[in-house]
């Protein structure tokens, strides 16, 4: 079985970014993903992936629970996250799907992006609330988003593909009206 | 600088260093920073700002707030203008533009003011009884012109407005001494606090009246309190901001207007999600009813002891005040320390010095006792007053007082502003101790009252009282963690104060029909009569035939006065009465703030096909489908969109084109109980689908209405693949969901949109298996090991593929789906080969046109929410169907059976003029209005013969019957045809 702990610092921020600049957001490179989904409505959970909606788990790859019975896992490199074969079969009930090219990924950096973030979406983004290592599936700027609070300003934000370009320029228009 | 006639040369919290100009009717004034346009327009001695409503009334400043009825001004010219802006919240600004909104030739001098000296016929709903003979119509425009307030702004504004989402588990409204103890309160517990506070600095009233807290100067405690409130690590501020609405779950919304500054927004929406909420919103002055009671000079007490404290303005240089309970007192008395002459105070109580507690000779001013003003006099302004002592009976009166005066300072008492306690479903009663709406005891363990809004006035209690309130409310928030327990701070309501007590305030004698209660809707007392008498009995009844209330201050002023007419003409006590509803916004909120950030581009979302650049390069023209940007025809030189299109068609069925279909709504089930799962949405028998087999399916709402058509296919037992609509693929993804979360868990199945993941291209024409053959592939592409209806996975010159042999265009079709990121290579590959002169790229207009020309059903464009199967000859296959499937019972309704339904027909025009979508059509010996409508039309591809599919009356009986068609006056003639238009047999396709 996989070994699984919770992580905090699964991407790497990088560092000081200047004051100056409250918020960089930039496609992020290709990564292989897999949406994960429990068949069996009875089957217990494999102990592989994280069990409470909206937390995250880390061992050769990041894994999301979206849902009680969805996750979205992420490798660090296109090719697709190195979960067990194993863990995908009528016995397990667990199926994965190939995602890699139906959602794309944008980093938010920097002490603005809660800010910008909060100018399309109503989760609360308080540290106490929504923690490093917390995720959730929401709408931002009207369209279904995952964000995942992956380090200390720093969020991830997964979108299907076709919406990338209007998702960039919305934050990009939002992000020029960020208080300095 | 010209010094304003009625500005007081010594006091107030302007800043006198700084000289603002600015313009009213295009004339030139100046004020102070600190001014709002109000002040400045009083301190100029200009006293007519608008004109009534109806009657045309010289109107004035009546009000400091955001309750004022009168002075509401257009601001600006051009795009930024903004209509109905009240004069008492405009913050003074260099070269701000002020209009008045009616009054031709001008405010002062108003023509329609014939409309006040025929005032008897224009009763309250005189234009549902006067406008019926010959018709509405006739009055129509000339009653268009004359109703309505303010203009719309020129142009498209200009500037930007943001929009927020904002937490907190204590949410203050309010930011005077209530608010600010609440915030300190809830904010020393350990709460994370939001405060909003209307003006653009903290303290309310006690930033200038000059109370004492604690025993010493308000002022001091202010700077020590909202010193604290910024220690406060959990405590956030906003000025200038409006909380506007109340709505379940603790959402309330607020309204900033934006401060100075090129980059900031004009204003900004928060919508806030609050554990609690506490209102310290104060108490809104109400009025004195009597005859003539609106002439310009005549303004509430309380505003006119703001204007002269505050701003240093006195509302006039002879002022009376009257009033029927304490609070008028200090305005009286700030009045004359600043040098205004204050001719006497009219009290309708019969002893105020009991009520007073003080021996009114001390004061220096004379009192009238048991008086309440009568009448008034003065054509563009106050001049004089009448103020009577009543009879014993109250219905004469038996002696009489005029006053030459330009002002009068009026109070009825304090009303609690509870708008946004109410809209979030707080009850109100009417007090009869405070003649004012108050809160039902409260029992809420979300929302505390403080302050005047909680009816408590004594300024070291409100301290006390709203810090013990707003801690017991944080203490149980998420982040102090306590469970709530329902229980509120008990106020001491002693009403030593404002309203001890209050006497009468509607003057019993005069002519009612010069008596106003709502002065922004010119309501009368007679026009509460009148309804009364016609037998409305209900508050909201009387609301809505008289207007009274529904104006833009939303009856601020009039609503309790309303209520307190009805309940005497009933005969009734106002507390039996009930009272009219409070709905958001409790202050007008532009659309631009609605709006916010969501206009232009950001209107709606769009979305992009993975080679969007690609089609761009070829000339395409993009529309928008459902959220997708997509290629309607790709232009050449000079061609016409329509030109495009049929080159386009003619390439196709000549040799090939491509079409980008990744739109199409892809879906894939998976589990050991995906085909019963799958076989219960749609008409289609799924139990016979065998592997790597096609199937064409339809899904139905349960109303038995064609929701839905698309494909299955079976890769695996196990694993199924369903393609939707482009436009519904959301939606039918949802619809699997919610069936099998809420009706059907025990199916072990999850459903997977994946229409991203492929982009989808359509290689079509009677070429297309010749140049695919061209890739390297394992897929066997022979008709006989690959013949139509069936899917292929495999690889195509190295990119996997599922491959599709589906047809729309009604040619030879290979449906190409690669993974997105591959599509730019596939494409480029594709186009690359050089065994056609080209593969033409299409677009839609060239599809939508074939597939006419092959009578398949377009889902949405031929169907709509009434079409069910049989009525576009899907019956037999639904009918045949054993199992159950979600609609089937809905279609053997007696309705859906009708012999005389639309059904789906070929049209072919008789005269070579195409035929438009929309337009009606008729049969010949037809007594019906409409016999149906065109839904689809074009040209023959090939013949260029305009053709069509329309929805007709029994059409399947009419087969070669001639019809009319009808467009927008237009009348043409068609035949109806047997479908298809085109390869009746369908061997290009499967070809």
């Amino acid at each position: 079985m996989l070994e699984v702990v919770p992580n905090h610092n699964a991407v790497e921020v990088p560092p000081a970014l200047s004051t100056a600049t409250r918020l960089q957001v930039r496609v992020g490179e290709a990564r292989g993903k897999l949406t994960i989904r429990r068949v069996h409505s009875e089957t217990s959970i494999w102990p592989g992936l994280p069990r409470a909606v909206g937390t995250s788990a880390v061992a050769e790859c990041r894994v999301l629970c979206l849902g009680p019975s969805e996750w979205l896992a992420i490798a660090e490199t296109l090719s697709l996250p190195s979960l067990r074969s194993g863990a995908f079969s009528a016995e397990s009930g667990l199926i994965a799907v190939d995602v890699t090219c139906a959602i794309a990924l944008l980093e938010l950096r920097g002490s603005g992006a809660r800010d910008l973030l909060s100018g399309g979406c109503g989760i609360d983004f308080d540290l106490r609330r929504f923690a490093i290592g917390r995720c959730c599936r929401t709408r931002l700027a009207m369209i279904a988003v995952v964000i995942d609070h992956v380090g200390e300003n720093a969020y991830n934000l997964y979108c299907a593909c076709s919406y990338l370009a209007y998702m960039r320029s919305w934050l990009s228009d939002k992000s020029r009206y960020l208080k300095p | 600088m010209r010094r304003g006639p009625f500005r007081i040369p010594a006091g107030g919290t302007l800043d006198r260093s700084r000289t603002v100009r600015f313009k009213f009717d295009a004339r030139p004034y100046s004020g102070f920073a600190g001014d709002t346009l109000a002040s400045a327009l009083l301190g100029n001695a200009v006293r007519r700002v608008a004109r009534s409503f109806k009657y045309h009334r010289p109107r004035g400043v009546f009000s400091s707030g955001i309750e004022e009825p009168n002075a509401l001004l257009q601001l600006h010219r051009g795009a930024r203008s903004i209509a109905s802006e009240r004069a008492t919240m405009v913050e003074l600004k260099e070269g701000l533009e002020a209009y008045p909104q009616s009054g031709w030739p001008s405010v002062r001098w108003d023509a329609a003011r014939v409309f006040d000296l025929t005032a008897p016929l224009w009763a309250a709903g005189f234009y549902n009884k006067a406008f019926i003979w010959p018709s509405w119509h006739v009055y129509e425009s000339l009653v268009r012109r004359m109703a309505g307030l303010g203009r719309a702004p020129d142009g498209a504004d200009p500037d930007y407005y943001d929009v927020r989402n904002l937490h907190c588990d204590v949410l203050v409204v309010g930011g005077g001494v209530a608010g600010i103890s609440a915030g300190i309160a809830a904010g020393g517990a350990g709460a994370r606090v939001l405060l909003v506070e209307q003006q653009s600095a903290l303290g309310g009233q006690c930033a200038w009246d000059g109370a004492a807290i604690a025993g010493r100067s308000a002022l001091s405690w202010l700077d020590t309190a909202v010193e604290r409130l910024r220690q406060l690590p959990d405590v956030k501020v906003l000025t200038r901001t409006m909380a506007v609405g109340h709505y379940d779950h603790g959402v309330v919304s607020l309204v900033q207007r934006g401060d100075d500054g090129a980059e900031a927004p004009r204003e900004t929406l928060y919508v806030v999600r609050t554990g609690k909420l506490i209102l310290a919103t104060g108490a809104i002055e109400q009025p004195l009813v009597f005859c003539n009671n609106d002439r310009p000079g005549i303004m509430l007490a309380g505003a006119a002891r703001e204007y002269v404290r505050r701003y240093a303005v006195a509302p006039g240089r002879q002022v009376l005040v009257a009033t029927n309970n304490n609070s008028a007192y200090a305005t009286a008395r700030d009045l004359k320390d600043a040098g205004v002459e204050v001719i006497g105070i009219a009290d309708s109580r019969a002893d105020p010095s009991a009520e007073l507690d003080l021996d009114l000779r001390s004061l220096g001013i004379p009192v009238f006792s048991g008086f309440i003003p009568i009448d008034t006099a003065g054509f563009g302004g106050l001049r004089a007053v009448t103020i009577g002592k009543l009879s014993q009976d109250g219905l004469a009166v038996a002696s009489r007082k005029e006053f030459a005066c330009d002002a009068l300072a009026v109070s009825g008492g304090w009303n609690p502003t509870l708008h946004l306690h109410s809209q979030g479903g707080g009850n109100l009663v009417y007090s009869e101790l405070t003649g004012a709406l108050e809160a039902a005891a409260v029992r809420s363990t979300t929302v505390g009252l403080v302050g005047s809004a909680a009816g408590i006035n004594r300024i070291d209690e409100v301290v006390r009282h709203a810090g013990a309130t707003a801690a017991a409310l944080a203490a149980t928030t998420a982040s102090t963690g306590a469970v709530a327990t329902g229980l509120q701070e008990p106020a001491q309501k002693t009403l030593t104060g404002a309203v001890a007590s209050f006497g009468l305030r509607i003057s019993p004698v005069g002519n009612t029909a010069r008596k106003w209660v709502d002065l922004l809707h010119d309501v009368t007392v007679a026009d509460l009569e009148l309804a009364v008498r016609e037998n409305f009995v209900s508050v909201e009844h009387v609301k809505r035939l008289t207007t009274a209330g529904m104006a833009a201050d939303q009856g601020k002023t009039s609503t309790v006065l309303t209520l307190e007419n009805i309940a005497r003409l009933r005969g009734l006590r106002p507390a039996d009465l009930g009272h009219t509803t409070f709905r958001p916004p409790f202050t007008p909120v532009t659309l631009g703030s609605i709006a916010a950030g969501d206009v232009g581009e950001y209107f709606a979302p769009r979305r992009h096909l993975p080679t969007h650049a690609w089609h761009a390069q070829r000339g395409a023209v993009f529309q928008d489908f459902g959220e997708w940007l997509r290629p309607v025809a790709y232009l050449r030189g000079a061609e016409s969109r329509a030109q495009a299109a049929t080159r386009e068609t003619h390439a196709v069925r000549a040799a090939a084109g491509v079409f980008d279909g990744s739109p199409l709504g892809k879906i894939e089930v998976h589990g050991p109980d995906a085909l019963e799962f799958l076989n219960k949405f749609y008409i289609n028998d799924l139990s016979t689908l065998k592997p790597q087999r096609v199937r064409y399916v339809m899904m139905l709402r349960e109303s038995g209405a064609i929701f839905d058509d698309g494909t299955v296919v079976m890769l695996a037992p196990d694993h199924f693949l369903v393609t939707t609509t482009s436009g519904q693929a959301a939606r039918v993804t949802e619809w699997l969901e919610e069936w099998h979360q809420c009706e059907w868990p025990q199916l072990n199945v999850a459903i997977v949109p994946i229409t991203d993941q492929w982009a989808t291209f359509s290689l079509t024409g009677p070429r297309a298996r010749e140049i695919l053959a061209t890739f390297e592939t394992n897929i066997d592409l022979s008709n006989s090991a690959f013949p139509h209806s069936c899917l292929r996975v495999g690889h195509l010159a190295g990119i996997a593929a599922r491959v599709y042999r589906v047809s729309f265009s009604g040619e030879l079709t290979y449906e190409i789906n690669v993974a997105s990121t591959h599509a730019q290579t596939f494409m480029d590959a594709l186009m690359s080969i050089g065994i056609c002169p080209e593969i033409a790229p299409f677009g839609l207009d060239a599809l939508l046109a074939m597939r006419l020309e092959k009578g398949f059903l377009h889902i949405g464009t031929d169907t709509d929410g009434t079409t069910v199967p049989d009525d576009v000859g899907w019956g037999a296959v639904a009918a045949r169907k054993q199992q159950d499937f979600i609609g089937r019972r809905s279609l053997v309704l007696p309705e859906n059976l009708r012999a005389d339904r639309l059904q789906m027909v070929g049209l072919a025009s008789l005269k070579d003029e195409d035929l438009q979508p929309g337009s009606h059509v008729r049969l010949p010996d037809s007594v019906e209005a409409t016999d149906g409508w065109v839904t689809s039309a074009a040209r023959g591809t090939l013949d260029g013969r305009p053709i069509g599919l329309a929805m007709l009356r029994a059409g399947r009986r009419r087969l070669g019957t001639e019809l009319s068609v009808h467009d927008m006056g237009r009348v043409t003639a068609a035949r109806v045809v047997a479908l298809p238009f085109f390869d009746s047999t369908g061997a290009r396709m499967n070809a």
